[in-house]
């Protein structure tokens, strides 16, 4: 379990240094530990955005939603990306 | 060498007259309005005010003579119905009409249009598909010839220079500016992303992953990149 959350502290720390290429190649490690969580989700949809593939950022944000209805910042996020 | 015939001058009409002029192929302008005849003077080949609706005017005019004749009539479509029945008969080669509805273009098949264009679904659709393409997310007319698009450009293409990569050179294209989004961490611990925006880059600026390039050139050297 610890693996699964360094991972994705090492997800976030990519993201906030722009290497989203290497953000999405951790998380998807994560995911192989678990599936069922939010957050994973939503950092894979930020590392999506931060690479301008909308599309698949906006997936993962819906399965962070599914997971979690009301993860506000999904939403927010997914909205944006639908408006555009 | 081939010769048209452009009957009825709306935005439509006269842009196809003035495209096939430039081309170089000779055009007979006819409206029934003076002033949109009168626009046309100088632009292309030959001009006249006529109303085409009436079969005698257009026998007398000699338009049996002309290989394509282009039906582009905006307000009533009994008048392009009546327009093609007559261009047929006097023997025109291939008539090519502009449809408002798919009714609209039964029908003119019927009276033995060649074909049918419907220009206002046509562009759209082909903006569609360009906008249906994941690295394109909008684009912008500036005019018939111009417009701007938003692109992201293909892996092998990110972190090099704008000059390395002589998008100008290549497709004569210019990027007006770069649109990247920052990530940040707020005040509640979350990241998010802040929109950087760099206007007129030069050619030392770096294109990184996500970046999005405004993009200002010809509407085909567009196309072109699109597909880069």
């Amino acid at each position: 379990m610890s693996d699964f959350n360094d991972l994705l502290e090492i997800g976030e720390f990519y993201i906030l240094s722009q290497k989203f290429d290497e953000a999405i190649r951790t998380l998807k490690r994560a995911e192989k530990i678990k599936k069922d969580d939010a957050r994973l989700y939503f950092n894979m949809g930020m590392a999506y955005e931060g690479l301008s593939s909308h599309e698949q950022a906006r997936n993962a944000y819906r399965a962070a939603l599914e997971i979690n209805k009301e993860y506000k910042e999904a939403r927010e996020h997914l909205d944006r990306l639908i408006e555009q | 060498m081939k010769q048209f015939v452009v009957i009825g001058l709306g935005r439509f009409g006269s842009s196809i007259a003035k495209a096939l002029s430039i081309k170089k192929i000779d055009v007979l302008a006819i409206d029934r309005d003076e002033a949109r005849v009168r626009e046309m003077e100088g632009i292309v080949g030959q001009t006249v005010v006529l109303d085409a609706t009436d079969e005698k005017a257009l026998k007398e005019l000699g338009v049996a003579d002309f290989d394509t004749a282009i039906v582009s009539m905006g307000e009533t479509i009994e008048d392009s119905i009546m327009i093609t029945l007559s261009l047929k008969e006097l023997g025109v080669q291939q008539v090519i009409v502009k449809a408002q509805s798919e009714l609209h273009a039964k029908i003119l098949k019927k009276v033995g249009a060649d074909r049918i264009i419907f220009p206002e679904r046509e562009m759209a659709e082909r903006l569609a598909e360009s906008l249906a393409s994941p690295k394109i997310f909008d684009f912008i007319e500036l005019s018939d010839a111009y417009g701007i698009i938003e692109m992201v450009l293909p892996k092998r293409l990110i972190d090099k220079t704008l000059a390395q990569v002589k998008l100008r050179e290549k497709y004569a294209v210019s990027v007006i500016a770069i649109k990247r989004k920052v990530p940040y961490t707020k005040d509640d611990g979350a990241t998010d992303f802040r929109d950087e925006i760099l206007i007129g880059p030069g050619g030392n600026d770096e294109i990184i992953a996500g970046d999005v390039l405004i993009i200002m050139g010809k509407n085909e050297d567009l196309a072109k990149i699109q597909k880069i």
